[in-house]
């Protein structure tokens, strides 16, 4: 075994070590005084996920997205986030606008943010209710990631997209709103440090923030306590 | 609801009786068998001091309970030198007891125990055993200096270390039946004095030699805390005796005793509770009740609010018990044996003239236990049904044997992190036979206990099951009667269930998700259906 | 497959089902709720905050700045004034404009400082658990309000809104997040949109609110140790009588 191969190994155990702890962890004790709660509620399974979005921060083209995601949970604080893939529709701002109507620069230098494949871990540390004026009781969770991932640069044709690929890693914190055991609502901000490549020949080689926020609504599905 | 009344003035006694002593029960054991009238209260009352006897005495397991033989066969090995002593001295001293346990079993291993510092080398083994978490092991060993006595000297340090490992489950029949109150000791320092004077004293009460018991008790010292558990031991005898009025001021003697701790003032607080609960004074059993603490998520604590639920059914805070039965459906209290919560909650639906849901609580009832009475009365061996048995091994004697068991379990398989020099010499070896040879005999022992204790659980549960009927019946007949004006009653403030949207509390409704924190304040909003006449108290 | 089409068919589901909700089945038998005392009472507060306005092209802003919050009960309070300074720092896009497209863009005005008055309407109260041990208390509020902004070419009006999350650490101290977009008229090209995302400590001063009242509760100060005096009145240790309601730990003391 190569020091490499060794390396991985010891990775990926301790990786597996992590999650098992983590699915021990899920399974309380309901006699430990040191819980909070007995039984939750909610309990994520396989996260199916349907987002829409905004890349809000791009200066010469918003991105309105669309995002499909499929999430693993281990336990009731470790999950993974298998994939994401987002697509945005990209708006022009009156800068770029200007830019191209006054001063006849080429569509394609802006080159925002078309396409993202990321996958990532998330940790949900913060699981708790609130009542709605003493009456409706919403259960809520607060989730942090840590993601990693291409993001595509938009550039006209879709084999020119894709050449801009540019890898990406960030963090995000998450809110969810459990309304059934089957449905949750989430709202997710992303920021991720984009490394772009000088494509054209008035383009360097820079990193690039890419403000990622998002709504979605997702698919508890396949739990065991179902 | 004169028959529910006098069921439930029967539970704490019962209870009380069976947690005779501080050490010997926990705080709050469960009732005792239910017994419907007077006649039957009595007859609870003698199987609760039959329980104390035989908790006493150690007896269920008579015959089995024997010392371990902790002297191996010598070892082969040629004797340890006098250093080999030094050296586990040394180690012990420096907190090393790993090696200060292998260094003295060497030396008892390999030498005659006429060999000098034979018993030291013991009495450092099983100390450095009880550090190390090895508390039966340790137990053994003690037991041993402490029973020979043949070094007088070492006796007093013996009989602390013994004490302290009494603290936590251990082999009753071994160190309070063999040692204990089977020995005389002589002179004794006064603390370990009046350890000993208070073992000796409640196994002189158990077995009614009450003189005897009172001499022993009024050997120990007046600030030390054995007197206040003397005290309580002597509160129960009172209370047995039906001498109510002296038992009360026993209690509160134990209970404001300077040197009483936390759980013996709890205890005496729960049996002042049950004595004002007996005497029909729930408002202020109430009181008493809420100042006991047992400990958090316990079958203690189910067994306390069990009893709080009742006291508030008695003062007719229906929405109260409710919350408190609500509390104990919480995973913690699973092993709680507890058929009476149906019944308690049968009997609020239907003073609240819900008579669809009082039925559906019957229903429940026999949906969980009749597999068990199915059992009962096909005369199964009792022990084999899990119901029973669970709720059999968390109670009482058997309940104190159960966890020694699970402790000899645990101390077990810990032997085997251990390694190092302890292979060499072969004290895991040794440890191994001790723990597998005392938990073949708690196997036995807890075999033939449960037998008993699975016979009364089974009789609880028929006597709840024969409640149950008459309830039923006593539904149907309500849903049937005519209403008439001079039986409406007056609403009171508990029919009011409006919620605030704001203010100094907050309101979460329940959601099958148990919070520690909620346990102890649910409330049941549910209508008051009964006839009324429209007029608020 | 199957198994994933069926959820996704249950589009309906979507639907809060929320705690509140009750089935036939809970009509007919009531409910249980937790009723707890909540353990936070906030009366003048003092809020000490740092953020950021994070939306403009071509600067960053960095705000500091307090609030004094008047609390009229647990469901409105008013906070009075609000104060944020922001610090701001381009965001490189001038650099860019300038060396790809040898363009240099005319400056806009930038937000130098805001002032505000809000009324903050808290109609969640609850508690969270972290890693599901300790518990949190806290309460999720609206902020609406206005007040003015100062550009650097001059004052505009405001109307802000935005959610906030306040965590309570203690009766003194809480902490708090908020969101407000503020729109400010920019007559007359369009209007302005800030996003301001606000931490903050907050620091309550008080016990009773300006729509409270003074009424010291009546206490029962009976033990149930009174019965047993006067069921059993030798059973009283002499000289001795119990602390009425005194717990375990203050006997330890």
């Amino acid at each position: 075994m190569t020091e490499r191969q060794a390396k991985r190994a010891v990775f990926v155990a301790l990786l597996f070590a992590l999650f098992n702890e983590g699915r021990a962890w899920a399974e309380e004790d309901a006699q430990d005084t040191r819980i909070a709660i007995q039984r939750r509620r909610f309990n994520m399974a396989h996260e199916l996920r349907l987002s829409l979005g905004s890349m809000p921060v791009d200066a010469f083209q918003k991105g309105w997205t669309g995002s499909l995601s499929y999430t693993q949970h281990f336990n009731n604080y470790f999950a993974w986030e298998v994939v994401q893939v987002t697509a945005a529709a990209l708006v022009s701002t009156n800068l770029r606008d200007n830019l191209i109507d006054t001063f006849a620069v080429p569509e394609e230098d802006f080159a925002a943010p078309r396409f993202m494949a990321t996958t990532g871990l998330e940790l949900t540390p913060i699981y708790g209710k609130q009542a709605f004026l003493n009456d409706d009781v919403i259960y809520q969770a607060l989730i942090v990631g840590a993601y990693g991932g291409v993001i595509f640069g938009d550039r006209g044709g879709i084999g020119d997209t894709l050449g801009d690929f540019r890898p990406s890693i960030g963090g995000g914190i998450g809110y969810r709103l459990y309304t059934s055991d089957l449905v949750s609502f989430r709202a997710d901000i992303r920021d991720f440090l984009s490394f772009r490549r000088a494509i054209q020949t008035n383009e360097t080689l820079r990193l690039e923030n890419v403000l990622f926020i998002t709504l979605s609504v997702s698919f508890n599905l396949w739990r065991d306590d179902a | 609801m004169k028959r529910t009344a006098s069921l439930i003035w029967a539970l704490p006694l019962g209870a009380l009786l069976l947690g005779a002593a501080p050490d010997d029960a926990p705080a709050t054991d469960p009732p005792a068998a239910p017994a419907d009238a007077p006649a039957d209260a009595k007859k609870a009352d003698k199987s609760a001091i039959d329980a104390v006897k035989d908790a006493a005495s150690g007896k269920a397991a008579a015959g089995v309970a024997a010392a371990t033989d902790v002297n191996p066969e010598k070892s082969r090995r040629p004797a340890a030198p006098p250093e080999t002593f030094e050296e586990g001295l040394t180690a012990f001293y420096a907190d090393d007891y790993p090696l200060a346990a292998s260094l003295m079993y060497d030396f008892i291993a390999t030498n005659e125990d006429t060999v000098d510092n034979y018993e030291w080398a013991e009495f450092f083994l099983g100390v450095s055993l009880s550090r190390l978490g090895f508390k039966h092991g340790a137990a053994e060993y003690l037991y041993n200096v402490a029973k020979n006595r043949s070094k007088p000297e070492i006796l007093p340090d013996a009989l602390l270390e013994i004490e302290a490992l009494m603290q936590s489950p251990h082999d009753e029949a071994l160190l309070v039946d063999k040692l204990i109150t089977d020995s005389d000791f002589g002179y004794l320092p006064l603390a370990v004095a009046d350890f000993v004077n208070y073992y000796q004293g409640l196994e002189d009460l158990r077995a009614e030699r009450t003189a005897w018991a009172e001499r022993l008790f009024g050997r120990i010292r007046k600030d030390s805390s054995y007197k206040a558990k003397a005290l309580y031991a002597l509160a129960v005898q009172r209370l047995r005796r039906n001498s109510s009025s002296d038992a009360v001021r026993l209690f509160r003697e134990a209970l404001v005793h300077p040197a009483a701790d936390r759980d013996l003032r709890n205890q005496a607080r729960l049996a002042l509770a049950r004595v004002l609960y007996e005497n029909q004074r729930f408002k202020e059993a109430r009181k008493i009740y809420d100042s006991v603490e047992v400990p958090e998520l316990s079958t203690a604590e189910a067994s306390l609010y069990l009893e709080k639920a009742w006291t508030a059914y008695f003062l007719k805070d229906y929405r109260r018990t409710m919350g408190i039965l609500y509390a104990l459906e919480a995973p913690s209290y699973r092993e709680y044996f507890g058929p009476e919560k149906f019944l308690l909650r049968a009997l609020v639906y239907t003073n609240l003239c819900h008579y669809i849901p009082a039925k559906r609580e019957i229903r429940r009832f026999r949906f969980k236990f009749g597999p068990t009475l199915h059992n009962v009365r096909n005369r199964i061996d009792l022990r084999e049904d899990e119901v029973l048995r669970t709720a059999a091994f968390s109670r009482g004697a058997v309940g104190r044997l159960a966890a020694f068991r699970k402790l000899l379990t645990n101390e077990y398989d810990l032997i085997d992190t251990m390694g190092g020099s302890w292979l060499e010499v072969g004290l895991d070896d040794q440890l191994k036979r001790i723990y597998e040879l005392k938990m073949k005999q708690t196997e036995i022992r807890l075999e033939g206990a449960a037998r008993k204790a699975t016979r009364e659980v089974a009789e609880e549960l028929v006597e709840f099951e024969e409640q149950m009927y008459l309830l039923d019946y006593e539904v149907g007949l309500a849903i049937y009667r005519r209403l008439r004006k001079e039986d409406a009653r007056r609403p009171s403030e508990a029919d009011d269930l409006t919620i605030p949207w704001s203010g100094k509390k907050a309101y979460y409704t329940f959601t099958e998700e148990f919070w520690n924190d909620e346990l102890p304040t649910y409330d049941f909003f549910v209508e008051n259906r009964c006839f009324d006449e429209g007029v608020q108290e | 497959m199957k198994r994933l089409l069926l959820p996704l068919t249950l589009v309906g589901l979507l639907v809060p089902t929320l705690a509140s909700a009750a089935d036939e089945d809970e009509l007919e038998s009531g409910r249980v709720i937790a009723v707890q005392p909540r353990p936070f009472h906030l009366v003048h507060e003092f809020t000490v905050s740092a953020g950021v306005l994070p939306l403009d092209a071509f600067y960053t802003g960095f705000s500091l700045g307090g609030s004094y919050t008047l609390h009229l009960s647990d469901l409105i309070a008013w906070e009075a004034i609000s104060f944020h300074y922001s610090a701001n720092t381009g965001t490189g896009l001038e650099g860019e404009l300038a060396r790809r497209w040898s363009v240099a863009p005319t400056g806009d005005p930038e937000v130098q400082y805001l002032v505000g008055s809000h009324v903050i309407l808290s109609p969640m109260f609850g508690k969270f658990t972290l890693f599901n041990r300790s518990i949190l208390e806290g309460s999720t509020y609206l902020g609406i309000g206005g007040g003015t902004i100062r550009y650097s070419d001059g004052f505009r009006p405001q109307l802000s809104i935005g959610p906030g999350l306040r965590i309570f650490v203690g009766q003194v101290v809480s902490t708090r997040l908020d969101i407000r977009t503020t729109f400010a008229p920019d007559i007359p090209s369009g209007l302005e949109v800030v996003l301001h995302v606000t931490l903050s400590v907050s620091f309550n001063f008080g016990s009773v609110r300006a729509t409270e009242s003074f009424e010291e509760e009546e206490v029962d100060e009976t033990t149930g140790f009174e019965a047993l005096d006067e069921l059993y009145p030798l059973s009283n240790p002499e000289g001795v009588r119990r602390s009425p309601g005194s717990t375990s730990e203050e006997e330890e003391k």
